[in-house]
């Protein structure tokens, strides 16, 4: 049970006035609800421990944690002040662990399926992160659950999973960046990306809190649902055109049920809650996206 | 007569996304319409009481300005309506 609390001025005197509400229990992914689990007991790598089931820390490059044992298992870590964790073993379960980096990105997965990444806090420092997860090859199939990541130029990027429950904030920035919370570059031939129920503020004006981007291919069979999201030039990129490659029509581009806020932009994003969706394809559907808060609360907001 | 307020929010148990709504009701807060009233006096002369009666309209008395203040909740962000008692939340 919640309390709202209100007032009411009548002549001079104020009456103070409060109402119950009973929220759902399970609100937006936030810092509460994400990252390590709390108390979780971390072993520092490599000062504590250097390697386990499928892993072992590399001296190499800076020192990054490497896993390339099948169904390897990486729990219970905090990995600060060097590289991440590279994933070349298909199938492996990150759980529980804390990465704090400034590298490329604080787990990378390289061309495998299967992996498991959940309950961790990537954070990047000193300097912001170029990506928090990301799929380096961009063949690789990933699902992330109740992450925490801050400070980043790309909270997430991959193409073909699952991203939910989880919490991406803080965007960092140095020139020449383009922050995306969540991007998905296109190219995916098979499979689908589903990205759901997250929290993802990108308080910088620019690019995005959801992109879909046909950079290397066409994009299809994905789908934003149910997510809370501000910030960005465009809070939601839907896939639409393209730069470098032949005009390809995106399909099965499902972007539903989104709650965009104006806590950073009046528009969502600085320039407005989303672009490059295409309603001329009868697969693509826009539906129940609305204003989280402001003038429009509760509005409805029409596909771009 | 005393002047009572209230808050009443709908639904009282929401679902993600919904919109709840927050709404002030005052009560006692009327206006008093002009009275009629009856001044009373008696009059002495040489020793014989006179009882005078005169009557006065009284001024009336319009209803006190209101003005409602934005609700508050931990995890909601109230918004105003155009209509002033009334305001909306969405449920994140």
């Amino acid at each position: 049970m919640t309390t709202v609390s209100g007032s009411v001025k009548v002549g001079a005197t104020t009456y103070p006035v409060t109402a119950a509400v009973t929220l759902p229990v399970s609100s937006y992914p936030d810092a509460t609800n994400t990252g390590v689990l709390a108390g979780t007991t971390l072993k520092r790598v490599p000062q504590d421990v250097t390697s386990g089931p499928g892993w072992s820390w590399q001296t190499s490059a800076g020192g990054y944690l490497r896993v390339d044992g099948a169904n390897a298992v990486v729990s219970g870590l905090d990995i600060s002040g060097a590289g991440g964790i590279d994933v070349y073993a298909a199938n492996a379960t990150i759980s529980n662990c804390k990465i704090t980096t400034a590298g490329y990105w604080a787990i990378g997965v390289h061309g495998v399926s299967g992996v498991k990444i959940q309950d961790c806090t990537i954070i990047g420092a000193p300097t912001r992160l170029e990506a928090g997860i990301k799929d380096v090859t961009g063949t690789s199939e990933i699902t992330i659950l109740r992450c925490n990541i801050s400070n980043w130029e790309s909270g997430v990027q991959m193409s073909r999973g699952l991203l939910q429950d989880s919490y991406i904030h803080d965007a960092g920035y140095v020139n020449g960046d383009h922050t995306n919370g969540f991007t998905d570059n296109g190219g995916r031939t098979d499979g689908t990306m589903i990205v759901r129920h997250n929290t993802i503020f990108n308080q910088i004006g620019q690019t995005d809190c959801i992109s879909f981007f046909q950079d290397y291919g066409v994009i299809q069979n994905v789908t934003a649902d149910n997510n809370y999201l501000a910030g960005g030039g465009y809070t939601i990129y839907g896939g639409e055109g393209d730069t470098s490659h032949p005009r390809v029509k995106t399909s099965n581009v499902v972007i539903t049920n989104n709650l965009i806020s104006t806590r950073f932009y009046p528009l969502g994003g600085s320039f407005g809650p989303a672009a490059y969706f295409d309603e001329t394809v009868a697969s693509n559907i826009w539906t129940g996206n609305v204003w989280a808060d402001g003038p429009n609360v509760g509005k409805t907001i029409p596909a771009p | 007569m005393a002047v009572t307020a209230s808050l009443t929010v709908s639904p009282s148990s929401p679902a993600h996304g919904a919109t709840v709504t927050a709404t002030y009701s005052v009560s006692g807060n009327n206006p008093i319409a002009p009275q009629v009233a009856t001044v009373s006096g008696d009059a002495n002369v040489g020793g014989q009481d006179f009882a005078v009666t005169t009557t006065l309209t009284l001024p009336g008395t319009p209803a006190a300005a209101e003005t409602y203040a934005v609700p508050t909740c931990p995890g909601l962000t109230f918004t105003a309506t155009a209509d002033p008692h009334v305001f909306t939340a969405i449920v994140p």
